[in-house]
């Protein structure tokens, strides 16, 4: 069999098309699935039951006599039996103290101090906090017991994080 | 003679057969690379971009923060933040941040910014380790950032594209078609590519993209005003990760080159149903480059840089052991308490132990590493005798204690770890 030079060529050609095409090939067919890093699971910090939860969105204490600042608002009926001892109020996430709980109703006191860049305190403010849970609605009330300008930091403070109460019960 | 002919004979078979098989490989490339593409079995590379760390300050930053300020009440404005916590060098030798803001005015249409030649709408900050944030840095589509997977380095990037086909009227083909359908198949009428011409266009994904989708993403995860982490978002459309070359250099492909990227980043975020009104409430202090932005009423003298909430131990948060040589208890707080307290962040606590209230049970102090090295802000003992109040070694060890009040007690302080 006799071949010309450009038959020669023409098949170095193909040999150096179809192992390129054999190469890559190969790579699209011997891919495997990867994982750089770690997939992270959020642990659950508490399993504390939600009984209610109030978002007030931002609480402005704009009464000038701050001592006996009060705001109330009603929402719809929820059950709360008071039963249970076990139970929390939870303001943006953190507890209050001085838990009183009974038939029905619920308070706790709420005190958030406030410091500087320094670490210094500059003011803490001091709110009483209870539910009443009627057949009708649900009552939330703010009573504040501090001065107006420890109220400012309040007021300051719930504008950027906003307010959400919430009654749990521990489990 | 005849030997060389035979062996030339011999190669130019092998040759032939060799060259045609190269033929069938290629044609076994093409039908893979056109129409048989979705035969090659899907590989699937996964990143998981979580955390990095601050080398100051050894603190861990989600690689995500995300702020959304929804404007439900109308009294504000709609806001989407994100900031990007990277490193500033392959080196990562410092904390190098990204943010971009995406604003919306009161009829729900994003402010437009002109902030580079692109007209983009979102606004840029960024902040070189602890200062503040500053506007001027400009991002770029496919611009770099360091960050570390599972102590590995890695650039991310948005660089992600999408296509849109689009479908005009074709005369020439319409007119080809006509006849045909006419005569021999009427139900070609009603097939639309045959009188259509299609054309497919790549777009660039930019931040504003990115912006709505995390939009979307908070509001599909939030029943709610509050904060929380999303562990595993999947920005693989808009964001791909590319790793560190041997000679330090960014590689030009991204991980995962031929399979299918799912690029999944821990998002740290805020949601909010109020409308902003205050730069403060801003990841960046600023609402459209404004950080004296403020609609708020609120007074700049309420400033403060940091929020506790104060929470109030009492010695029925403790537990106590019997020791009968004294006859009497020694107390520790409960490790109840303990766990429940580590899932509050921001909280001051303090200790009032009234010794009063159980002055039955003869308690004579607190006991070896009676408060686990808890940091305290203030410990009360008091009693409404006098007497005497013993704190045994390294019951207040690492608690940041530095002083105690007392009521008619006596403390003797036996090694307690903190220097009265």
């Amino acid at each position: 069999m006799i071949l010309k030079w450009y038959h020669y060529l023409i098949c170095a050609v193909l040999i150096i098309l179809g192992l390129f095409c054999t190469m890559n090939l190969v790579e699209l067919f011997s891919v495997e699935s990867k994982e750089f890093g770690k997939a992270i699971t959020i642990e659950t910090k508490n399993d504390y039951v939600e009984i209610s939860k109030f978002d007030l969105g931002s609480i402005v204490f704009d009464s000038e006599d701050y001592v006996n600042f009060e705001l109330i608002e009603t929402y719809a009926p929820t059950e709360f039996d008071g039963k249970n001892e076990d139970y929390l109020i939870l303001f943006n996430g953190q507890p209050l103290n001085n838990i009183q709980c009974s038939s029905g109703k619920i308070s706790g006191d709420l005190s958030i101090a406030f410091y500087d860049l320094d670490g210094l305190e500059v003011a803490v403010s001091d709110v009483h906090i209870s539910i009443e849970y009627y057949a009708s609605g649900t009552t939330l009330k703010l009573t504040s017991t501090n001065n107006a300008d420890s109220m400012a930091y309040l007021t300051a403070y719930t504008n950027i994080n906003g307010a959400v109460v919430k009654v749990v019960d521990r489990g | 003679m005849e030997a060389k002919k035979i062996t030339l004979t011999i190669f130019n078979v092998a040759l032939i057969i060799v060259t045609a098989f190269m033929l069938l490989m290629s044609c076994v490339w093409v039908y893979y690379k056109t129409i048989g593409k979705n035969k090659i079995p899907s590989a699937v590379t996964s990143t998981y971009a979580t955390y990095i760390t601050d080398p100051a300050t050894k603190e861990e930053l989600p690689v995500i923060e995300a702020n959304y300020y929804a404007n439900i009440n109308g009294t504000g404005y709609e806001v989407v933040e994100l900031l990007f916590n990277c490193y500033s060098g392959i080196s990562k030798q410092a904390v190098y941040s990204r943010g971009f803001q995406l604003v919306y005015d009161e009829n729900g249409n994003v402010v437009p910014y002109v902030f580079n030649e692109e007209k983009s709408n979102v606004f840029q900050y960024n902040k070189y380790n602890d200062l503040s944030f500053e506007t001027g840095h400009q991002y770029e589509w496919g611009d770099k950032m360091i960050i570390d997977i599972d102590g590995t380095t890695y650039a991310v990037a948005l660089d992600g594209t999408y296509s849109v086909t689009t479908k005009g009227f074709d005369l020439g083909k319409s007119a080809g078609n006509f006849f045909k359908a006419v005569f021999t198949d009427w139900g070609m009428f009603s097939r639309e590519e045959h009188w259509n011409h299609y054309e497919t266009y790549t777009y660039n994904y930019t931040f504003e993209d990115l912006l709505i989708k995390v939009k979307q993403i908070i509001k599909s995860f939030s029943n709610g005003t509050g904060d929380g982490v999303i562990p595993l978002i999947d920005l693989g459309d808009f964001l791909h990760i590319y790793p560190i070359n041997e000679d330090g250099q960014i590689a030009g492909e991204p991980v995962g080159v031929n399979t299918l990227q799912n690029s999944y980043f821990t998002m740290a975020c805020h949601y909010d149903n109020r409308g902003m009104v205050w730069a403060k409430q801003s990841i960046f202090e600023a609402v459209a480059g404004d950080s004296q932005f403020n609609i708020s009423g609120i007074s700049e003298d309420a400033d403060y840089w940091k929020a506790n909430t104060q929470y109030t131990i009492s010695e029925k948060d403790f537990e106590k052991r019997y020791v009968t040589s004294e006859s009497g208890y020694y107390y520790s707080l409960s490790l109840d308490v303990i766990e429940e307290l580590k899932n509050f962040e921001n909280l001051d606590i303090n200790i009032v132990f009234d010794i009063t209230n159980i002055n039955y049970e003869n308690p004579l102090g607190f006991d070896y590493f009676a408060l686990s090295g808890m940091e305290i802000k203030s410990l009360t003992i008091k009693s409404a005798s006098q007497r005497d109040f013993k704190l045994l070694a390294n019951s207040l060890k690492d608690t940041g204690l530095t002083s105690i009040t007392t009521e008619n007690v006596t403390i003797i302080n036996d090694g307690s770890g903190v220097e009265l």
